[in-house]
């Protein structure tokens, strides 16, 4: 640095001077000006009437008067104040005071005459204004910006006290203090804190005494070896990490909605703990485990482990209701990048939301670059191999549909060959059968009347047992009070549960009836979003069918096909087992019919006659028939519906009528028809999302086989083949078992109606708008963006028409999701102003008043023109979806192939029988990068400048962002996190695992190692830990091991030395061990362990929350209560649902999971007394401890007391504790009224003899 | 006497008989020991965090009687004549989003107001009792808050942040000031039915320490959680506790006296102490027949008597020093609080019935005995409601201009502050947001809400975040 103070004595400006003059002002004084003073003497705020950014502002000074005397450092107030030799001035305030050095450089620049280059004031600045860098380099001075030092153990005196380099750095600060460590604790004491360290759970005798034979060095590796090796290991440090990953398993707020899998989270922890991950694999696991090449598979399971460690991401709070979707999503982006920053880096990010951090090198940049990684990902809900059969079977499958293409192909020539399919002859044969002149050797008519099983009408629920308090005593007659209207039921009465509102719960069970005819009819209304208030069909015992409402009071037609069942025992329930709101069922007009449509003339001639008269198969003409006359097919959109109409016109029977609410329920599909059918295509206004081959969708399990969506695709379904057009994506191809989801690239919403052209059986549709995840769960929001696709074998328009225009100009994205026993199939979607889909391009061109018997003949020639298109490419996918649907209804002949394809199909579908489910995981994935911009003082409603995505720059130490590409980019993120340049992640990890064995942090602020954290007690130590970690690669049992063999582990928390009180007060320096109370898990899991009770099941679903009369009882607790001993698992396997925490948890500290803690607290406060005393699992635990230790005969009173102080306190009761247990055992035994022959073994006597020692403070607290 | 236990008993000396053997002797005695010490970090003895107000306080504790799911103001404290003149008609502002967009017509006021006491104060039909103590009301009808959903409405108005995780403005007035009772926790809520939607984390302490963090008192016994023997008779426990007082000071002893287990123990004392001053706070068969009768405990609706109880307690316990007490709803409209989206009539008819009287007889118990001027009592519910309605006979939310009122500790009494536009939608004259409230409320306990902070995670935290202005005009 060139000396100011020599350049000003030259006496003349030359350029080379005021260019070293700015040097030095720009280097050594605007950083300190613009970090520590700018913020109350800037553009903002002028404390004192003073502004420090301008040089004639300076000069002029603040209210009271000059604070700059230029050449004169020691008159300056400025100076002064930052001396702090001012005598009401001490700068900066409530910061720490600048460096000697950087003080010093402010007196040489006054002295110089202060030179200054900053001739204007500047205007505000926003995120990462004019002074930044400068604010940024001198901010990137701090200690833990600056690269790992690679010290040796400082030379100590006492070189007898311990050779662990560890203990030489602890012991060479002491000597320099002249402070004399601590003795060492007892053995005892010693292996009572490495179990509770490394497991979370009290040694037990036979523990103990076996290391008691064998105190030496080796004797306390093989106690830590036996200890890491535990499963227990796993149990507890996962448990740190949860609360730095604010682990829960509720999303809280009003419903508290619970968070898919999330304790597969938690598993995933307890095995990565337990498996030694290394730390760098653990890293890359949470923050992109969904994107390594080779990901860590589970060692026997064989699933992939990287993907789960991902989930943390999403445990997030979350409501189903924010009135502003945006700034939620900006909330919860902004807790992701808070719990990341702080886990990872130990760096307070999410203070940059809003404006430059404060006292950190992050500006808002920063921030919204970071933030782009997770704009680029998206969540997912993981389909995993569960045991590596998954992958390879679907593999297998897919290997036999490949084979069976071939013989496919050859069998379809075949069947065309011989005449088939046959379309026109058997429409002919069902015209003749439903219109046909009766012949005189017919069997008469085949369909009896309809019969009523209930109307209601009778005013009484005489078929009906009713339970419950939801239908009330009689059907009602409309709507109950509160309720909105309630239309479309017939007569006068109905079946209606809104009964005194959503709340009431009960159910109407039928009487056992005989399964007469082939359908059941209904009228069904109401709604419930767990799907249970419903009505359902029992047959024989076995629920066969069930429905629910559809959140609406106007009752709808609802039509079971119970044919399979006809001739059998069933009974029929309208269930309402829900008290939440959209929590009850309307039903009215139950009636059985083999027609399914009222009104309807029954067949005129018998199917039989008519096949054999016609050369027709009978099954098949019976199954043309069936379809005919189904209710699908006085629906418009039904394939046969225009055939069906003609037809019925030239036998001049009036149209069939549908009942009204048929009607209602089919008009506005047939208006909408009506405006475009028979029109040319006409896309016109509408856009076209570009799915072209699907190659940008993002799919994720073993359902969607992109590469399929070429020509001659096929699948089996049911009894027959579905033919495939091109461009068509499709869950179903292989089996329907298989599941899976297929992701849209992100698109920005930019019309208010957008139509998917679907067809699919149990498959769903997300649109997800805006990141939003919650509707699954409520339909307040986004009420459309969520819907089932059950299209009956054929594709269909659905269109979104409302909800959307809210949100023109957010980015969105489409899942098409197939959890398995079906499929889903996407042809097209557009986007469009119009609320109407376009017409749809007919398979079949007729003109219009065509006769069926014309109508007939084009069928027959469409559907042989797709199959020959199928075979050579080409077909019209129109003609190809039909043929399709005629397969899979069983319409289609075959002829001469028709065994080869039945044995096809039976092939296919016994190759996809027992595939296994998939283990589903909460984790993230990767979608489009989204653009991101720089939120003004955090506000989503006014959006800044664009930025790039980036590692934020204090980390990645890069001049430039990384521009980005194709996905999230979050492999890149944690190869920053881990790079060499970026010294903090290993500082702070090594750092976490002193805190959690030493009691403390060498860092205190073991989340914060900006400028407002403590800074390290032994600087040197934390290299040397973090060195050493990164370089024997990264093992924490390592690093645990080695901490828990140093002679400072192994002092005893009482002081050796009277001077240590005065120097090192707060024992930082670690004069003596750190006292300390035990968490409340631990606590717990010890009451249970120490009464023999324990239950080690490992993994798996929670354990439910046990809910106390303590914790509210609000509407919304759905969930029953779990056990009050949570089946005496650990701790850590009991539910955290956010709004119902354990109160004895809470006691003990439980952090609120909203934000990385690091570090509990540790409180001490009288309900934690309370608890030992009176909480019901300490006194259950303290009667099955006594019960225990009875058992065991032959002891006397002493021997059991040494007993209990064995387990609990891992040592024998001192003589005095000997005597005063016996005193107590007397006295409680004449209060209880117990002789001494009764008392010697009395259960209930040893209970409180039990519970005496679990109140004991040593129980709660490790020395 | 258990045989084996003689030679023992026969071994000690007659001193150590004397200590040990007799029952409490052993408390005495270790109490002895620890009086020379002054530590203990208990809510209860220990003196506030932060050293204590700033300035000379105008209210030593406060009463936060919470209105679930949010009065509607029009219909209450804010009269609007404009909506009478234009009920049914379409709503003449601009509308904000609301929650259920279900947004109907102007919908007028459904209870009549009229002037109360010398002030003149207008209270509607809703709260007649209320009304009579109009000259210790002071009515803020210019609120806003940022929120409006229940549950980030309800941390906000709790806890000073739309999210969970932080201290209840409960925990910083107990952290900045401490309890006056050495036998009661420092912050009290008494639950009448409801929990707000947002769950008890409400009431949390959030990053302070957990003694900071509200106990939820029920509404019946046992009050609290765990401060029930579960002994069946007192002695048994007795025995326990003294056998545990020997123990825990042997082991104190033996571990060098640590700071940490002798708080441990102190607390265990005041665990012991609280079970006792728990229900004797709660027992209010003792209150003299007027002053039940004044609360309500006859009147015919039960949840006014309920709410009755609440109420009262609230005094004894303010009467023992308890520094901050919630007191949460009764199930007066079900579980609908007074979240009217629809049924307006109703549901506000019943929830005020069971609120009314025990309120303002509270007013009028704590003025009597001389406690009104330092008890602060606040009347608020998350947000107020929309004039316009929502379908036909509901009312949404609105945060952007609803009422509240204080009474007794340093505001003024029978005025008001602050206005509505003409329909009673939105804060358009001396806004009072809900940061500013809590800046009041802190003010008021001689707290400076810029200096109350707590460092959390990298930086130092407040109730009001960087927000908040003392409402000066509303200071007695």
């Amino acid at each position: 640095m060139v000396a100011l103070g020599i350049l000003c004595s030259a006496g003349h400006a030359d350029e080379s001077a005021t260019l070293a003059r700015t040097d030095f002002f720009e280097k050594r004084i605007r950083p300190f000006l613009a970090n520590d003073c700018y913020e109350c003497h800037g553009a903002r705020k002028q404390k004192g009437g003073l502004r420090l950014d301008s040089r004639d502002a300076l000069l002029k000074g603040g209210d009271s008067g000059v604070v700059l005397v230029p050449g004169d450092a020691a008159r300056s107030v400025l100076i002064q104040s930052i001396r702090h030799e001012h005598s009401e001035l001490r700068m900066p305030k409530d910061r720490p005071k600048l460096s000697e050095s950087a003080i010093a450089s402010f007196v040489e620049w006054v002295n110089a005459g202060a030179p200054d280059p900053r001739d204007h004031p500047p205007a505000d600045t926003t995120a990462a204004g004019a002074d930044w860098q400068s604010v940024f380099q001198s901010r990137l001075e701090w200690w833990s910006f600056q690269p790992l030092t690679d010290p040796a153990p400082p030379p100590v005196k006492d070189i007898g006290w311990s050779t662990h380099p560890v203990d030489r750095f602890i012991q060479a600060k002491l000597e320099d203090k002249g402070i004399r460590p601590a003795s060492p604790a007892s053995p005892e004491m010693w292996l009572r804190r490495v179990h509770f360290a490394i497991t979370g759970l009290p040694p037990i005798p036979e523990e103990l005494r076996a290391f008691l034979q064998d105190t030496s060095q080796a004797g306390r590796e093989r106690v830590l070896d036996g200890l890491l090796n535990s499963p227990h290991y796993g149990e507890r440090w996962a448990r740190h990490w949860m609360d730095l990953v604010r682990y829960a398993e509720t999303y809280g707020h009003e419903q508290d909605y619970s968070i898919p899998h999330a304790w597969q989270y938690r598993d995933y922890l307890i095995r990565a703990f337990n498996a030694d991950v290394p730390y760098d694999q653990f890293v890359r696991e949470h923050v992109a485990g969904d994107l390594l090449e080779q990901p860590r598979r589970h060692p026997t399971a064989g699933f992939n482990e990287s993907i789960i460690g991902t989930g943390w991401w999403y445990m997030h709070q979350a409501t189903h209701g924010p009135v502003d979707p945006y700034q939620d999503e900006a909330d919860r982006i902004d807790n992701q990048i808070d719990v990341f920053s702080k886990t990872f880096l130990g760096l307070t990010v999410a203070c940059a939301r809003c404006h430059d951090h404060k006292f950190d090198p992050i500006s808002a940049r920063d921030y919204y670059s970071l933030s782009a990684y997770l704009r680029g990902s998206r969540q997912n809900i993981a389909y995993l191999d569960p045991d590596g059969t998954l992958e390879s079977r679907s593999r297998a499958v897919a290997q036999e549909h490949a084979r069976e293409s071939e013989t496919l192909r050859a069998a379809l020539a075949r069947a065309r060959d011989s005449g088939a399919p046959r379309i026109a002859a058997y429409l002919a044969g069902a015209g003749e059968v439903m219109y046909g002149p009766v012949r005189s050797s017919d069997v008469a008519a085949s369909r009896r009347p309809d019969l009523v099983f209930d109307d209601f009408e009778t005013g009484t629920y005489a078929r009906w047992n009713v339970e419950g308090t939801a239908f009330g005593t009689e059907p009602a007659s409309g709507k109950h009070p509160n309720q909105q209207v309630v239309e479309g039921f017939q007569g006068r009465r109905l079946a209606n549960s809104y009964t005194h509102g959503d709340a009431l719960k009960g159910a109407l069970r039928s009487s056992p009836f005989r399964i007469t005819h082939a359908y059941i009819r209904f009228l069904l209304g109401g709604g419930t979003p767990a799907k249970k208030a419903r009505i359902a069909l029992r047959v024989e015992g076995r629920e066969a069918r069930d429905a629910s409402g559809r959140n609406r009071e106007l009752l709808e037609f609802k039509v079971w096909d119970v044919r399979e069942f006809v001739g059998k025992d069933a009974t029929l329930e309208i269930i309402d087992d829900d008290d939440t709101t959209w929590g009850h069922i309307n039903v009215d007009d139950i009636v059985f019919t083999d027609a399914p449509v009222t009104g309807r003339p029954p067949y005129t001639r018998p199917v039989a006659a008519v096949a054999a008269e016609r050369g027709l198969s009978e099954a098949l003409l019976e199954s043309w028939v069936t379809e005919l006359t189904s209710i699908d097919a006085q629906q418009a959109s039904h394939p046969l519906h225009s055939w069906l109409n003609a037809l019925e016109k030239e036998n001049a029977v009036a149209s069939p009528q549908p009942g009204s609410t048929v009607a209602k329920a089919t008009e506005p599909v047939a208006a909408s028809r009506k405006d475009t059918s028979g029109g040319p295509l006409d896309t016109m206004g509408y856009e076209a999302f570009a799915t072209s081959d699907f190659k940008t969708w993002f799919p994720s399990g073993q359902a969607f086989s992109l590469e399929q969506s070429s020509v001659g695709g096929w699948r089996v379904d049911g009894g027959g083949i579905e033919f495939i057009a091109p461009g068509v994506a499709h869950s179903g191809v292989f089996a329907a078992a298989l599941q899976g989801t297929l992701r849209s690239p992100t698109f920005t919403l930019t019309h208010s109606n957008i139509h998917l052209r679907l067809a699919g059986r149990s498959g769903q549709v997300r649109l997800i708008i805006s990141r939003y995840g919650l509707r699954e769960f409520n339909p307040l929001l986004f009420e459309k963006t969520l819907f089932d696709v059950n299209t009956s074998g054929r594709f269909a328009w659905h269109s979104i028409t409302s909800g959307l225009h809210r949100h023109i100009g957010r980015p969105a994205y489409f899942e098409l999701i197939d959890n398995g026993g079906g499929y889903i199939s996407l042809d097209r979607i557009l986007l469009s102003a119009h609320a109407t889909p376009p017409a749809e391009e007919p398979g079949i061109d007729s003109p219009p008043g065509a006769s069926s018997r014309e109508q007939a003949q084009r069928m027959d020639t469409a559907v042989h023109h797709a199959l020959d298109g199928w075979l050579r490419p080409g077909a019209k996918p129109g003609a190809l979806e039909f043929t399709s649907w005629l397969s899979m209804k069983g319409l289609l002949d075959w002829g001469a192939s028709g065994q080869e394809v039945t044995n096809l199909i039976g092939r296919m579908t016994r190759s996809a029988e027992g595939l296994p489910q998939p283990m589903r995981v909460l984790a993230m994935t990767d979608g489009s990068p989204e653009p991101t911009r720089v939120l003004l003082r955090g506000d989503p409603r006014t959006p800044g400048m664009s930025v790039p995505r980036g590692v934020p720059r204090a980390v990645s130490r890069a001049t430039t962002p990384s521009l980005g590409g194709e996905g999230s980019g979050r492999l890149e993120l944690a190869a920053a996190l881990l790079s060499e340049s970026n010294p903090l992640a290993y500082r702070v990890i090594v750092n976490r695992v002193w805190a959690h064995l030493f009691g403390r942090g060498l860092v205190a602020t073991v989340d914060d190692f900006g400028t407002m954290g403590a800074t390290p007690t032994h600087p040197e130590l934390l290299d040397h830990l973090a060195r050493t970690f990164r370089a024997e690669g990264g093992s924490i049992k390592k690093l645990i091991r080695s901490l828990c063999l140093t002679r400072t582990f192994a002092m005893s928390s009482v002081s050796a030395d009277p001077a240590a009180q005065a120097r090192d007060p707060d024992n930082s320096l670690l004069h003596r061990m750190r006292l300390r109370r035990l968490e409340g898990e631990i606590i717990r899991d010890s009451l249970i362990a120490v009464a023999g009770q324990l239950n080690r099941t490992q993994f798996g679903p929670s354990v439910p929350t046990h809910f106390t009369p303590f914790m509210g009882d609000r509407m919304w607790v759905r969930n029953p209560s779990g056990p009050m001993d949570g089946e005496r698992r650990r701790t850590i396997y009991l539910e955290t649902r956010r709004n119902f925490l354990s109160p004895w948890m809470l006691t003990f500290d439980l952090p609120l999971p909203d934000s990385t803690v690091g570090r509990r607290n540790q409180s001490n406060v009288p309900g934690q007394a309370l608890a030992l005393m009176n909480d019901p699992l300490v006194q259950q635990q303290a009667a099955v401890w006594a019960a225990n230790n009875l058992k065991r005969t032959g002891l006397t009173g002493r021997e059991r007391i040494e007993d209990l102080f064995f387990r609990a306190l891992s040592r024998p009761p001192r003589s005095p504790e000997l005597d005063q247990m016996l005193v107590f055992l007397a006295n409680q035994a004449a209060a209880r009224g117990l002789s001494p022959e009764v008392a010697r073994l009395n259960p209930e006597l040893w209970a409180d003899a039990c519970h005496v020692v679990f109140m004991m403070k040593e129980f709660t607290h490790v020395p | 006497m258990f045989p084996e236990f003689r030679p023992t008993l026969r071994a000690m000396t007659r001193r150590r008989m004397l200590r040990e053997g007799a029952l409490g002797f052993g408390a005495v005695a270790l109490s002895a020991l620890l009086a020379d010490k002054s530590h203990g970090a208990s809510s209860a003895q220990r003196p506030p965090a932060r050293g204590g107000p700033h300035h000379a306080p105008k209210a030593r504790n406060v009463i936060f009687l919470y209105m679930d799911g949010g009065v509607s103001q029009v219909d209450s404290f804010d009269p609007k004549p404009r909506l009478r003149r234009e009920d049914g008609k379409p709503f003449g502002l601009k509308m904000e989003p609301t929650q259920f967009e279900d947004n109907g017509a102007v919908l007028r006021n459904l209870w009549e107001f009229k002037p109360y006491g010398r002030s003149g104060l207008p209270v509607s039909d809703l709260f007649p009792f209320i009304g009579s103590c109009a000259d210790d009301l002071c009515v803020i009808r210019s609120m806003v808050s940022n929120f409006s959903e229940h549950n980030a409405a309800n941390y906000f108005l709790h806890c000073g942040t739309g999210m969970s995780g932080r201290p209840s403005m409960g925990a910083w007035a107990t952290y900045g000031l401490g309890s006056e009772n050495r036998d009661l926790p420092g912050y009290l809520v008494l639950d009448g039915g409801l929990i707000p939607s947002g769950g008890v984390d409400c009431f949390a302490s959030g990053f302070l320490p957990a003694n900071y963090q509200a106990s939820l008192l029920r509404n019946q016994w046992p009050a609290l959680a765990n401060v029930e023997p579960k002994e069946t008779h007192p002695r048994w426990q007795q025995n326990k506790l003294a056998a545990l007082r020997l123990l825990d000071a042997g082991t104190l002893e033996e571990l060098g006296r640590p700071d940490a287990l002798e708080a441990a123990i102190r607390n265990s004392e005041l665990a012991c102490r609280m079970q006792m001053a728990v229900p004797e706070a709660t027992d209010i068969t003792g209150e003299s027949e007027a002053t039940r009768r004044l609360y309500g405990f006859e009147a015919p609706f039960e949840h006014t008597r309920s709410y009755a109880r609440q109420c009262l307690v609230a005094r004894r316990l303010v009467e023992r020093g308890v520094r901050f007490i919630e007191l949460t709803c009764p199930r007066a409209h079900g579980n609908a609080r007074w979240d009217a989206h629809g049924d307006l009539r109703n549901n506000h008819s019943l929830n005020a019935r069971a609120i009314d009287q025990p309120i303002a007889a509270l007013l009028i118990d704590l003025k009597t005995r001389g406690l009104l001027d330092e008890t602060l009592v606040l009347w608020s519910g998350e947000f107020g409601r929309t004039p316009f309605a929502q379908g036909r006979d509901g009312r949404d939310h609105n945060p952007f201009g609803f009422s509240l009122w204080l009474a007794g500790g340093g505001v003024r009494g029978g005025m008001t502050y602050g206005a509505t536009d003409d329909y009673g939608y939105k804060a358009v004259e001396n806004a009072v947001h809900v940061h500013d409230l809590h800046a009041t409320m802190l003010h008021l306990l001689g707290l400076d809400h810029e200096r109350l902070t707590y460092r959390f995670g990298g930086r130092d935290h407040r109730l009001t975040d960087v927000h908040g202005h003392v409402v000066k005009a509303v200071l007695a």
